[in-house]
């Protein structure tokens, strides 16, 4: 976390404030394309079990009405778009329009068409009535948003009463000896990776930076209850590589 | 609150999931057959496995997960052991618990109409870890119904002997089968012993 009002990480560096939106647009435009892929090589494929996971926590129903914030190339989307069939809706937003872009493209190549709406919108600022969700998902979006607790606040804001908000996110490893990997392979293995296949070994290494500069489990879990959910909790996935965290709007 | 799934959960609902997905892309009539359950929720049990697996119908298509917000439309009961007959021969089995059971009905017509090989997507899909526990589940339950029909003989046995003197304990069945052969070895020998009597009257009698 800063130390500094007017600064905010942006990996290990610090940035003015209005900077950090313009260098996580800058990041994500330049990984638009090779997301999917680096998503697959970086977790071993093991990416596709948490969000799987994390569907099916969701327990969405047909009828539902779901946002799906920082839903880059939509998988979670294509899921949820699936589950809440015509009657309901899925809402794919994004600060970024290139990812929304590759999202929307995929999704209507795999005929996911009818039920889904796009929007580019900052997650501080959600353009959407109060109570308009029955569930909320932000999947690896919360750490490379500036002000996270006025996020949370507008996702709870959003949320209908007895929803659901699922933040899907990057954690603190709670295995030592895997600790010790995981910094090696993040800060030595992953860029590399990222110069390899998407030939942009700094965008990976701010993804490596900033995943340590996010809230560890119990933090974020606090945040949740500060921004107003009345209930929040959270699942390590791979011991604390990812963590789920869940809060409940009564 | 919701139980969390965990892998073999997950890995399960994947595998249906993916079944029902390939059986409507090489259905004929492309999954119509599930028309009459369009935005329905159905509960399965499938024995021996713990958990309910929820099947959403969207436009066609089954999805599947272990979780659900509220109530499932219509609850249904059925075993693994009867997908392989619905394969073998497209019969499906299910007992309806509750909810609604014109639904209950429209889905197992549904899984009847739509050609689905589950042997081999379970094999597939689901892997050796659920493959094992599976295979763990149904020997356990096997195994669980042996004993519980032996604990059940059992009490029944005490109940009956001690309690309300309805059968005879094994001592009192030996005794009984030693007295009755006792009495047919005596009631031979009176018998001997009558035919003795009967040809020595007849040797008496008056010629």
């Amino acid at each position: 976390m800063s130390q500094n009002k007017n600064t905010i990480d942006f990996g290990f560096t610090e940035v003015p404030l209005e900077e950090k939106v313009k260098k996580v647009k800058g990041v994500f435009d330049s990984v638009a394309g090779n997301y999917d892929i680096m998503n697959d090589v970086m977790s071993m494929g093991i990416h596709r079990i948490w969000k799987r996971k994390t569907i099916e926590l969701s327990g969405v129903r047909p009828g539902n009405t779901v946002l799906d914030l920082a839903g880059g190339t939509g998988d979670l989307t294509k899921a949820f778009a699936k589950r809440v069939g015509k009657d309901g809706k899925v809402v794919l937003a994004d600060i970024n329009e290139s990812m929304v872009r590759v999202g929307r493209d995929r999704l209507i190549n795999e005929g996911i068409v009818g039920n889904v709406d796009y929007t580019i919108t900052n997650a501080e600022a959600l353009g959407f009535p109060d109570n308009t969700f029955d569930v909320a998902t932000i999947a690896f979006g919360l750490r490379n948003v500036t002000n996270k607790d006025k996020a949370l606040e507008e996702l709870y804001r959003v949320l209908k009463p007895g929803g659901q908000l699922m933040v899907l996110e990057f954690s603190k490893v709670t295995q030592p000896m895997l600790a010790k990997f995981y910094d090696f392979y993040s800060f030595n293995i992953l860029p590399k990776m990222g110069k390899l296949i998407a030939d942009d070994e700094a965008s990976y290494q701010y993804l490596a930076e900033s995943i340590r500069m996010h809230p560890d489990q119990e933090t974020l879990k606090q945040m949740m209850l500060d921004a107003g959910f009345d209930k929040a909790e959270y699942i390590n996935m791979s011991e604390g590589i990812v963590a789920l965290h869940r809060g409940w709007k009564f | 609150m919701n139980k969390q799934p965990g892998l073999v959960e997950i890995a399960f609902s994947k595998s249906f999931e993916m079944a029902f997905a390939a059986a409507v892309h090489l259905d004929e009539m492309h999954g119509q057959a599930l028309s009459a359950l369009e935005g329905k929720v159905i509960e399965l049990w499938i024995a021996p496995v713990k958990f309910p697996l929820f099947c959403l119908v969207n436009q066609n298509r089954i999805t599947t997960q272990t979780v659900l917000n509220g109530e499932a439309d219509v609850t249904l009961k059925t075993g693994l052991r009867q997908f392989r007959v619905l394969a073998q021969e497209g019969y499906f089995e299910a007992k309806y618990i509750r909810g609604d059971e014109v639904t209950g009905q429209a889905f197992i017509k549904a899984m009847e109409s739509l050609e689905i090989d589950w042997e081999e997507h379970l094999s597939h899909y689901t892997g050796d870890l659920v493959a094992f526990k599976i295979g763990h589940g149904f020997r356990s339950l096997l195994e669980r119904k042996q004993n519980t029909k032996q604990y059940a003989g059992d009490t029944l046995r005490e109940y009956l002997q001690f309690e309300i003197n309805a059968l005879p304990t094994r001592n009192q069945v030996e005794h009984f089968a030693k007295d009755v052969q006792q009495t047919h070895a005596e009631v031979e020998k009176i018998a001997e012993r009558i035919q003795a009597l009967s040809n020595q009257l007849s040797q008496i009698k008056p010629s």
